[in-house]
């Protein structure tokens, strides 16, 4: 009799799990809205642009059969309400602190988002492929310097510099990169900015000084271009021209901000040390 | 300028795209294409400013002519568009002006400061408008022929 009983709930517990199995697309508002923000968060912080999460989102909520799907997204927040055919809501709001650039990643989410549109897939299926995504890896770390060393390098060159003042940008270059790697959470990112300004400034000086490079400012100018926001001054005011104001008045005034702050690191490197070397 | 200087600007752009891509964390197989959209970019806005001059109308074609391509190399590759955007567009960001700007505003040279400013606002704009039609155009695009692979041809000729 035990032995049944046990049986019976095991049955039981069978069928309840079965619901449950990664196949079965889930049907409540709730969890739709969380597999959609879950979507959408994680391309916003890979540096996707604001109407690209808006849509995604909405694709998604509808591929489950939401019917009124609100969405809206800037930089830091994004915000959601769907309702379904069967008169239940769900709302939520998920925040964003911080955004980079890490487009392999956005490339995936955006087949992932593809992939749910053409066959929804379960809660859970959703949730542990975001996970992979955010820890997804397409190139080894130590790539990265060899990508500082040749934008520095290249720019350098780009904007009239011997090839002794690409070897130093290049070098610099990767100190800076370097820095921000390891350094990214002893500080925010402005006054992280602020210290690989400065440090980036004092370096190229120097080099100059001791005779190793031949024009600080073409070292500088290098160098700059791993700081300059130039990306996302670019975005803000697409966005702005788009129609997405508020997203981009909210972009401008942070690349305003972070050239500003750039641009006091390199000038507190000009006035300490560029009496000597003429800059 | 003479054919040597635009040959290595062309080069190094192209050197620096790739150096951005790789930054940007772009898949490895996206980088030969990546790299091309930078020279592409680059090459156009050399090429307009030898003909027209100034700052805004150049970097306006640049722009242009890169995001036409990463619009187009995107629906070929199935990637989304800023995984070539933001190589393409990466020569054209203005951090010589910028340098520039800094540099005669802590000379006390605040007329030239300005003035290297107000370029460099126009710099941006121009890369904020080429982006932007070519952004609507991609859009129109797909809207008009939602069957892309049929007419992909005609938009490379054209």
């Amino acid at each position: 009799m035990m032995q049944n009983t046990s049986e019976l709930i095991a049955d039981k517990e069978g069928k309840s799990t079965e619901n449950l199995v990664p196949d079965a697309p889930c049907t409540k508002a709730d969890e739709i809205l969380d597999i959609a923000l879950d979507v959408g968060v994680a391309m916003l912080e890979c540096g996707a642009e604001v109407h690209r999460v808006e849509d995604t989102v909405t694709r998604i909520c509808t591929a489950y059969g939401a019917l009124e799907i609100e969405v809206f997204a800037i930089t830091s927040v994004v915000i959601a309400q769907i309702r379904m055919p069967n008169h239940t809501y769900s709302s939520q709001t998920r925040r964003i602190h911080r955004t980079y650039n890490h487009l392999a990643r956005l490339e995936e989410l955006n087949a992932l988002s593809r992939e749910i549109c053409r066959t929804p897939l379960s809660h859970d299926a959703v949730t542990c492929r975001v996970e992979n995504i955010h820890r997804y890896r397409p190139v080894p770390e130590w790539l990265c310097y060899v990508g500082a060393v040749l934008a520095t390098g290249g720019f350098t060159l780009f904007f009239g510099g011997t090839w002794r003042d690409g070897l130093v940008a290049s070098a610099i270059g990767l100190l800076m990169t370097f820095i921000e790697r390891r350094g990214k959470s002893l500080v925010n990112a402005m006054a992280g900015t602020f210290i690989n300004a400065l440090f980036a400034g004092l370096l190229s000086i120097l080099m100059v000084i001791v005779g190793i490079g031949e024009n600080a400012d073409m070292i500088i100018i290098g160098t700059i271009m791993l700081e300059i926001p130039g990306i996302s001054f670019g975005n803000a005011l697409r966005d702005l021209l788009c129609g997405d104001t508020l997203a981009g008045a909210l972009r401008f005034i942070q690349a305003i901000l972070q050239s500003l702050v750039m641009a006091a690191g390199y000038l507190c490197a000009m006035l300490l040390l560029g009496h000597m070397a003429g800059v | 300028m003479n054919i040597w200087t635009t040959v290595l600007k062309l080069v190094t752009a192209a050197m620096g795209s790739l150096g951005f891509s790789i930054l940007f964390y772009l898949k490895p197989r996206r980088l030969p294409l990546a790299t091309l959209g930078g020279f592409l970019s680059c090459g156009v806005y050399l090429l307009v400013q030898f003909f027209v001059g100034g700052e805004l109308i150049p970097n306006l074609a640049g722009a242009f002519a890169g995001a036409i391509f990463s619009e187009i190399m995107a629906r070929a590759t199935k990637a989304p568009v800023p995984v070539y955007l933001l190589p393409c567009i990466i020569p054209l960001v203005p951090g010589g002006l910028l340098y520039r700007t800094m540099n005669h505003f802590i000379r006390g040279a605040y007329g030239q400061a300005g003035t290297y400013a107000l370029t460099t606002l126009a710099v941006a704009v121009g890369i904020a408008g080429g982006i932007m039609a070519a952004s609507v155009i991609g859009m129109l695009y797909a809207k008009v022929t939602l069957k892309i692979s049929g007419g992909r041809k005609k938009e490379k000729q054209a």
